[in-house]
């Protein structure tokens, strides 16, 4: 870190700035989304390599958590709401006609801001969703499946002895680990996290962000965070987000110290949002 | 004057103080006015109350009389309204909760279900007259009765059915669409269960409501005589409010006191009613919280 130093601005560029490393797995291309008039994300493109965190950072309301949804269309429930542009995941648009949403939400898990689960046991918290789109069947393999979920998750040495009881019985940060397994047991190939810690304490937050570090051996992980130092701990690129617009997106590294927007530095060093 | 005591604090509390004495003066009043009427049934009916009251068919004669057709009736009537307003009711308000886009045909739809819960019950005894009754040649059967109280208890169901289901979280919707549900796994796995003491708790007021009705019924033509339970869903029957009213206006005083027997009974067939959907919903509720 050498913050002494004034960041050495590089020319703007207009396209997405960051050429990644890996496999693109989810891509925006020219990406517009609306809100009746209330325009929401203006000609966002950005490509999200696979195996990698990539948070999305923002002051509050520039729609970082709109373009977390436009990912696994669950944005689709709002009526007023209108996309242009393309959202393309492992190269095939998720809008094009023919697309089915459900389909798209079981390769593309999300975990939500305040931990939802189900007012049912552990066990059918996270037996759910492979039941339903019976990616496991029954018995012995669901039995290994959530097993394996909580593993992955971290929460299978809490709760292997309670697996019966109410899934609302566990403290906050046990609760979004178990959201987490519950995603997971879907075997999604992206996770989306929606300010997965904001509702937790410094405790669980940290064992939060060590999962993550974790499971992007085997996962593609978008999270968005208003958290500046989560985004510096956990991800492997960052995206900073302006009034729905993609001001800067490259490597969380460069980001926090070598901002090439003026507007980015501002904010990483907290002089806005 | 200190700190501690000065007049002003001493005035807040005495103001207090008195709004928690009128509140349970008023709420002490209805009870009281609940307690005379029992009373009063009570001394005058239960004289009769007995094994034989229940099981025996009406009568010209006060002590050879019973209520047996009435309680049948009234049970037949009871069952048959909610197994037509539970699914209708839950139906309706799931659409309109879940499925309809809100706009002026769904606003329409709600100002008219609250409109509805408000006609006198009387217009819906002659509806039912002349839609089930006459049109559907249903008769003056249990049938057309229960259809005629299903309307009439609808707009009711419906309402406090669709609290039920706004009251359930968008969180746990979210939870089960990211999940890769559709609407109907999401409503069938999540929703309905989540809403349904909710539900639950609507239905069986209106039922309750129903059970106590009267109007309605005499348009659609229950029996105040009758001599045998109804054993399917197109026999005549009477029902226990309807037993009463005939039997209090009568002019020899045994009569009288039979109407307050059979008010007590309508009274423990009300509670027992009560006190089940309090257990179901207990059961319901049960590791969901």
């Amino acid at each position: 870190m050498n913050n002494l130093e004034t960041p050495v601005k590089q020319p703007v560029e207009l396209e997405a700035p960051v050429a990644p490393r890996r496999r693109t797995i989810l891509e925006t291309r020219n990406l517009n989304v609306s809100y009746g008039e209330k325009a929401a994300i203006c000609r966002v493109s950005m490509e999200i390599p696979e195996k990698q965190v990539t948070s999305i950072i923002g002051p509050s309301g520039c729609g970082k958590s709109t373009l977390l949804r436009t990912f696994n269309r669950m944005n689709d429930f709002i009526p007023s709401l209108k996309i242009t542009g393309d959202v393309l995941y492992q190269d095939q648009d998720l809008y094009a006609p023919g697309v089915d949403p459900v389909g798209v939400r079981r390769h593309i898990g999300m975990v939500f801001q305040k931990p939802n689960p189900f007012p049912k046991s552990i066990y059918q918290n996270v037996a759910w969703g492979p039941k339903l789109n019976g990616v496991a069947g029954s018995g012995q393999n669901l039995d290994e499946l959530v097993e394996s979920s909580l593993r992955r998750a971290g929460l299978w040495g809490e709760v292997k002895d309670r697996l019966k009881e109410t899934g609302l019985a566990l403290s906050g940060g046990q609760q979004q680990r178990l959201c987490i397994a519950r995603a997971l047991a879907m075997q999604p190939a992206v996770l989306l996290m929606d300010e997965p810690c904001s509702a937790l304490d410094p405790i669980s937050t940290s064992r939060i962000e060590d999962l993550i570090d974790e499971l992007k051996a085997s996962y593609t992980i978008v999270i968005v965070t208003h958290n500046m130092q989560q985004a510096a701990r956990v991800s492997d690129l960052t995206a900073f987000l302006e009034a729905g617009t993609l001001v800067e997106f490259q490597e969380t590294e460069e980001v926090f110290t070598r901002p090439r927007e003026r507007r980015t530095e501002e904010y990483v060093t907290g002089r806005f949002g | 004057m200190t700190i501690l005591a000065d007049s002003r604090l001493r005035r807040r509390w005495a103001i207090s103080g008195a709004f928690r004495w009128l509140c349970r003066g008023i709420t002490m009043f209805g009870v009281l006015m609940l307690g005379v009427l029992i009373y009063q049934v009570a001394e005058a009916g239960l004289p009769w109350l007995d094994w034989q009251f229940i099981t025996s068919l009406p009568s010209r004669f006060p002590e050879k009389a019973g209520v047996k057709p009435a309680i049948w009736g009234t049970v037949w009537l009871v069952a048959l309204t909610a197994l037509i307003s539970v699914p209708v009711g839950i139906a309706a308000a799931l659409y309109l909760e879940e499925y309809a886009h809100k706009g002026r045909i769904s606003t329409f739809i709600e100002v008219n279900i609250s409109n509805l819960a408000g006609v006198p019950s009387v217009v819906y005894g002659i509806l039912g007259l002349a839609v089930f009754v006459r049109w559907f040649a249903l008769g003056h059967s249990v049938l057309a009765g229960a259809l005629t109280m299903s309307l009439l208890i609808l707009p009711v169901v419906i309402t406090s059915s669709r609290e039920a289901v706004r009251a359930v979280p968008d969180s746990l919707r979210h939870a089960a669409l990211a999940l890769g549900s559709t609407r109907w796994q999401m409503i069938r796995y999540h929703v309905i269960p989540a809403a349904l003491p909710g539900i639950l708790t609507g239905v069986i007021l209106s039922l309750s409501r129903a059970i106590g009705e009267t109007a309605p019924l005499i348009l659609v033509g229950a029996a105040v005589y009758i001599g045998f339970t109804p054993d399917s869903p197109m026999s005549e029957f009477a029902v226990l409010p309807l037993q009463v009213y005939e039997w209090s206006g009568r002019p020899q005083s045994e009569f009288r006191e039979l109407a307050a027997a059979g008010i007590l009974v309508l009274l423990v067939v009300l509670v027992v009613m009560n006190a089940s959907a309090v257990y179901l919903r207990h059961r319901f509720q049960k590791g969901r919280s």
